[in-house]
């Protein structure tokens, strides 16, 4: 059995558990009411990459959709086991599609629901096609992550995982990498963060940026609400607005 | 006599370490059951030996998360009175791929183990980690590697100047002699973040006055911050008492340490630890575990790694007192300890 079968095999039993709790419900007289109260409980798991510690993301999310338990993960691995009790997801799209929830909002920004990579590296000729060891922040496992990465870059290259976006300056800093690949748009934070003279080149394809995958109809309701988030958490997100 | 001392020093360190340890058991003692083996699959084995503490159980939770899906993690604790031949119980009854051993007293019953077997004997990789200055003990072990459990400087100084409005370009450090090649690995690494190490060696058994001295005349080079090593001999009760408080009094700089407890002595010392994340540590070393794994577990290992991963610790109360931080400061930390 595959690692994907294996989740495969516990979204099935979290259905059947969940078909198996709303009979019981039904049969105890809980009323429509207090389903609805429930609703209000939904729970997120988020799995995103930000350039700030995960609770500021948390307490964010938790302003914009109260009620909501937010349960953000920096290691994948984490994120695999608590989505048998999650409604809604908050991840890349290939994160999403791995764990095979339904894609139900798409973050936009600048009219693309992708964005530009950079490759960032100490020294200067690092090129994406010839780049051999590179770093990324790990979002679908070893195997699928070094795939991920070598299919944006066009190469195969050795691929260092870390679980932070902030891990990967020591990297560079202690020459555990070549290069780093991140969001264009996080270029400049990191250069302030470093005196290294660092130099970058566009990564030949695009990345996703955030999606909501819903599993249940909580899950949905709480993606509507999202819709409305303020700038501050969407430009958190790396998002203008959500379609 | 050095190898007494270094192994004496080392032990001193674990106690730190373990000093730390204590303090997170309490916090967290729900969570701090030693794992069960999980059933079996026929896969090839990675035994784990290590102390049941909070942080081994923390990097034993991302190293498994990582490898579980491929592998089978068996977890073995350790057992102080055992010795090697218990140790080489659990080898043969599990004969391992590739061994992971955390913490300095693993390590050297694992060295024992070693020298206990017949000449020419042939040992599965080993990754060792939370080893107090791993870079030396590792060398004793054959066909291991690791990952550090110190901090790069680097990487301390990086942070330190995302959480404070100054400048951070000359560090000073008060070292033991035998430190000395540490340092300048360290001194290496820091000069690519254009920060320069001032350091200041006093004897293997320092005196007060030694340290005492060694602290006033960083103060007196005007250096922009203080790194503390996690040496327990620099950091023995006696020479925090009658050397570093009574300097700390005077102090109005950022002191960067290693452990938490020495931001909360309730007198002045650290402002800022910076500590590695034990989990990320954990997935870390699954990571090396996978490389061997693709190399079907070929043994042509060498060096170790430096850990990536880190969590900021800040005693805001003691710090806005002495400098100006950081806007942002208090959202840059993963934990104030007041």
């Amino acid at each position: 059995m595959t690692y994907r079968q294996i989740q495969h095999t516990d979204r099935a039993f979290s259905r059947r558990w969940l078909l198996g709790a709303a009979a019981g419900a039904l049969a105890s007289g809980i009323s429509w009411g207090e389903g609805a109260e429930a609703a209000q409980n939904a729970v997120l798991v988020v799995f995103i990459h930000v350039d700030t510690k995960l609770r500021l993301l948390q307490t964010a999310l938790e302003q914009q959709l109260p009620g909501t338990s937010v349960r953000p993960f920096s290691r994948f691995g984490d994120v695999t086991s608590a989505m048998a009790s999650a409604d809604a997801v908050l991840a890349m799209a290939p994160v999403v599609d791995f764990l095979g929830v339904n894609v139900v909002m798409h973050g936009m920004r600048a009219g693309s629901s992708t964005e530009p990579y950079s490759l960032v590296s100490a020294s200067p000729g690092i090129r994406p096609s010839t780049v051999k060891r590179v770093g990324f922040v790990d979002i679908l496992g070893r195997r699928d992550t070094t795939k991920f990465v070598n299919n944006i870059l066009g190469t195969t290259a050795q691929v260092e995982r870390v679980t932070k976006l902030q891990d990967l300056l020591p990297l560079l800093q202690l020459k555990m990498a070549e290069a780093v690949l991140v969001p264009s748009r996080l270029v400049p934070n990191f250069r302030e963060k470093t005196r290294m003279q660092l130099h970058e080149v566009r990564a030949p394809k695009e990345v996703s940026l955030p999606v909501v995958g819903a599993s249940t109809a909580n899950g949905r309701k709480l993606a509507e609400k999202l819709k409305t988030a303020n700038a501050n958490l969407n430009n958190l997100l790396g998002v203008q607005l959500w379609r | 006599m050095a190898l007494i001392t270094r192994t004496c020093v080392l032990y001193c360190l674990l106690a730190l370490v373990c000093l730390s340890c204590a303090t997170q058991k309490i916090q967290t003692s729900v969570d701090a059951s030693f794992p069960k083996e999980p059933a079996r699959k026929g896969r090839d084995v990675i035994l784990v030996i290590m102390p049941k503490l909070v942080p081994t159980l923390e990097v034993y939770r991302g190293l498994s998360g990582e490898l579980s899906a491929e592998l089978d993690v068996v977890p073995s604790e350790f057992d102080p009175d055992g010795g090697i031949e218990k140790l080489a119980r659990v080898m043969d009854a599990n004969q391992p791929k590739a061994l992971v051993l955390m913490d300095n007293r693993v390590l050297a019953l694992y060295r024992q183990y070693q020298r206990s077997r017949p000449a020419g004997t042939k040992f599965p990789p080993a990754i060792a980690l939370m080893t107090a200055f791993l870079d030396e003990e590792y060398r004793y072990v054959q066909n291991a590697t690791g990952i550090s459990y110190e901090v790069p400087g680097v990487t301390l100084f990086t942070q330190l100047r995302s959480l404070v409005r100054s400048p951070v370009r000359r560090i000073g450090v008060v070292h033991r002699h035998s430190f000395a090649g540490y340092l300048a690995k360290q001194q290496q690494l820091a000069s690519r973040e254009d920060i320069q190490i001032q350091s200041i060696a006093v004897s293997d058994q320092p005196t007060a006055d030694e340290v005492e001295g060694a602290l006033e005349s960083l103060k007196e080079q005007s250096v922009d911050a203080l790194w503390v090593l996690n040496d327990n001999v620099l950091l023995s009760p006696e020479l925090v008492g009658s050397a570093w408080l009574p300097e700390m009094k005077h102090n109005s700089i950022p002191v960067i340490v290693g452990v938490r407890q020495l931001l909360s002595l309730g007198k002045p010392f650290g402002t800022f630890a910076i500590v590695p994340d034990h989990a990320a540590l954990g997935v870390q070393a699954a990571g090396m575990i996978f490389d061997l794994a693709d190399k079907n577990w070929a043994s042509d290992i060498h060096g170790i790694a430096q850990p990536l991963s880190t969590k900021t610790l800040a005693n805001f109360k003691q710090a806005e007192k002495l400098f100006a931080l950081h806007p942002q400061a208090r959202q840059r930390i993963d934990e104030a300890v007041e």
